[in-house]
């Protein structure tokens, strides 16, 4: 593959997805540990909250330790260069998400469906773009 | 009179929801709907949104619980899955496991005198003060496919509402006043 005058942007979503695992019960200092030894080591993108997104605090996919706005506030502040984004996911989280994310600071949207469902994206996306948010 | 179907989600959960805070207080509803996606029209995918608020709404105002939440899930699988609806309910106090089962186990049978595809597939099973309802809604297959049970339900549930207020006006308890469509 040729790479040349192609940009490269690493995107970590340790503190999004790798919550799964930690069955969404994550410290605040051990996030905020985390995204700033990542942020020292130069990653342009973090990606923050529940493991299933904003709103994802549930009976189905279990409770969190924090909330969302609880481990954005603590994490956004602390960034040096690192840019904070999260996982929203039409369905599960609604434009009150998007709003908390925007006031705490959140950069980058990544809006996520099925290959097949694409559509039940357009609103969320729209929204996101029009409140001036890097939307993906 | 303008009456809101809510949402298909909506309208297979939060009988069940109303069947759990009739027994005893609910301070938190949860309802997971997956439908299929082929069923599923363009009209609520520019607006799933709305889909959910309003479901989270009604599982308040109308389920009965204090806090309500909803999850909406698009399942693309071919050939189409039948809805399923997931019911969670956390009580504020141990549940009465006899009376929440007689009440879950009676408002089933009220849905289906006008839904006859809605059908417990399991529960309520309890896990301390979590109580939790598994559902299926079969359509009647009669125009629509027999998996696409959420787009009966709500045609099958406003039916059912327009008969209800025509009983009222013919026992004379109440009558419309003509008014311009919003």
């Amino acid at each position: 593959m040729n790479l040349k005058e192609k940009k490269v942007a690493a995107h970590d979503i340790m503190l999004r997805d790798g919550m799964q695992p930690k069955r969404h019960v994550m410290t605040l200092k051990h996030m905020k540990d985390v995204a700033t030894g990542l942020d020292r080591a130069g990653v342009p993108y973090i990606e923050v909250t529940h493991g299933d997104g904003p709103g994802g605090s549930s009976v189905n996919y279990g409770f969190p330790a924090h909330t969302d706005e609880e481990y954005l506030s603590a994490v956004v502040p602390l960034m040096k260069q690192a840019k904070v984004s999260a996982l929203l996911i039409p369905g599960i989280w609604t434009v009150d998400h998007l709003l908390m994310a925007k006031d705490l600071g959140v950069h980058t949207i990544r809006v996520a469906t099925h290959c097949a469902g694409a559509d039940f994206s357009e609103q969320h996306i729209n929204k996101a773009r029009s409140l001036d948010m890097d939307t993906v | 009179m303008n009456v809101n179907m809510v949402t298909c989600g909506g309208q297979a959960t939060i009988p069940m929801v109303a069947a759990a805070s009739r027994v005893q207080a609910v301070a938190y509803g949860e309802i997971v709907a997956t439908v299929s996606s082929r069923s599923v029209g363009p009209g609520t995918r520019k607006n799933i949104d709305e889909f959910t608020r309003t479901t989270a709404g009604a599982i308040e105002k109308v389920g009965g619980a204090k806090k309500g939440k909803a999850i909406i899930i698009i399942n693309p699988a071919e050939p189409p899955l039948i809805i399923r609806d997931t019911i969670y309910c956390l009580t504020e106090g141990e549940p009465d496991q006899a009376k929440m089962t007689a009440s879950v186990h009676e408002m089933i049978k009220e849905v289906q005198e006008y839904v006859p595809g809605y059908k417990l597939v399991n529960g309520p099973v309890f896990d301390g003060k979590r109580v939790s309802i598994f559902l299926e809604v079969e359509g009647l297959g009669d125009y629509l496919p027999k998996y696409a049970g959420n787009l009966d339900i709500t045609t099958a549930a406003a039916a059912r509402t327009a008969e209800t207020i025509a009983e009222e006006i013919v026992a004379g308890k109440l009558v419309l006043e003509p008014a311009l469509a919003a």
